[in-house]
């Protein structure tokens, strides 16, 4: 029986086919898939903020773009799969309140998010081979290792999309 | 989370839960004479949440809420977030406008936008009465969307000085109709310092 995986907030989980991974109602936040074809294992890591450098508070590094992706890729390394047959598909990152506010980066999080996870995954040489970031509304993804697909719904708006 | 940040964290929800009583206080009152309706408001219940608790009490990640968002500027940065699940937004557009209006017409959603600045605009006055600092409160903004999604906002904010996020519970009675709505308000500055001090009591958050 295949079963689903449930990746938290701040969290990360490891995937081997015929299961399928999931984080549900990701908003600011970016959930990063790194997959291995061949493999078929994933692993996904649900972001919060994108520095951990910037922050005091940063112990949980799975909070964060920088310190989640390392602590994702070290945990399929020790799986022993190799960094360079990692592939990546990211989604979230949106601007979920509309704001007209110049001091704050509250409605700007989101595209902050995707920038530091699209320059942390180039630095370690991992593509990205799907994106579906920015706009104004909620995701919910599901990753299946063995089809390397990335399911995204909203529940509220009734509509699906496949990367 | 070690005994010096527990001992910061009962602080900040003591002030919250102060700034709560108070602000549900001025909205009770603001609310009645608007609505012209009878309008009770309990006290409201200050709770710390690990951000994965925090939206099963609204019914899950996925499900549908509502949620009203302003920005708090001044002497202190800070976000308000009003949030209620679909069938208290619901009980609320139909105790204000009468049964057959869809909550989700735009008029529905700018009667739960109205209610919901007039809940931040208590809140955030009693929050400058008891710290004396000068703020103002922007335009509210609304999002109908999961509850992780919009919860995400106020917990990223909580992220940059927490691993727990604080949820202010408001219950109140429209005529017939009883509502539940939450509030999470967060300092927009990289500790709480600045708005404990000006409610003077810093220095104990600072020594744990």
């Amino acid at each position: 029986m295949a079963s689903s995986i449930i990746v938290g907030i701040a969290d990360m989980k490891i995937c081997k086919a015929p299961d399928t991974i999931t984080t549900l109602g990701l908003g600011s936040c970016i959930g990063i898939v790194l997959y291995d074809r061949a493999a078929k294992v994933a692993g996904l890591v649900h972001i919060m903020l994108p520095d951990s450098t910037k922050i005091k508070q940063n112990q949980n590094k799975l909070k964060f773009a920088d310190t989640g992706i390392d602590a994702l890729v070290q945990k399929l390394q020790s799986m022993g799969i190799s960094r360079f047959s990692l592939k990546a598909k990211i989604a979230g990152g949106a601007k979920m309140f509309e704001f007209n506010t110049g001091t704050s980066d509250i409605g700007s999080i989101g595209d902050k998010n995707i920038i530091a996870v699209k320059n942390k995954l180039k630095s370690l040489g991992i593509a990205i081979m799907a994106e579906d970031v920015g706009l104004n509304y909620g995701r919910t993804i599901v990753f299946n290792p063995e089809t390397c697909e990335l399911t995204i719904t909203n529940v509220g708006r009734n509509n699906t999309k496949i990367i | 989370m070690d005994h010096a940040k527990e001992g910061m964290s009962d602080i900040v929800k003591n002030a919250l839960a102060e700034i709560g009583n108070i602000g549900a206080g001025n909205a009770a009152t603001s609310l009645s004479t608007m609505l012209s309706a009878e309008l009770t408001m309990s006290p409201p219940q200050v709770d710390i949440y690990d951000f994965n608790e925090l939206e099963n009490i609204l019914g899950g990640p996925e499900a549908v809420v509502v949620g009203v968002l302003s920005m708090v500027e001044g002497d202190m940065q800070a976000m308000i977030l009003f949030v209620m699940e679909m069938e208290d937004a619901k009980r609320l557009v139909k105790s204000l406008m009468g049964e057959e209006l869809d909550w989700r017409s735009e008029m529905g959603l700018s009667s739960i936008t109205e209610i919901a600045n007039i809940l931040i605009g208590s809140y955030s006055g009693s929050l400058e009465m008891l710290s004396g600092m000068k703020i103002r409160y922007g335009q509210p903004s609304l999002c109908v969307d999961m509850a992780g999604s919009i919860l995400s906002v106020p917990c990223i904010q909580f992220a940059k000085v927490a691993d727990k996020a604080l949820l202010i519970n408001s219950h109140f009675k429209v005529g017939q109709y009883e509502i539940n709505g939450y509030i999470m308000m967060v300092s927009e500055t990289n500790s709480y310092d600045t708005f404990l001090n000006n409610l003077g009591i810093g220095g104990v958050g600072s020594n744990g």
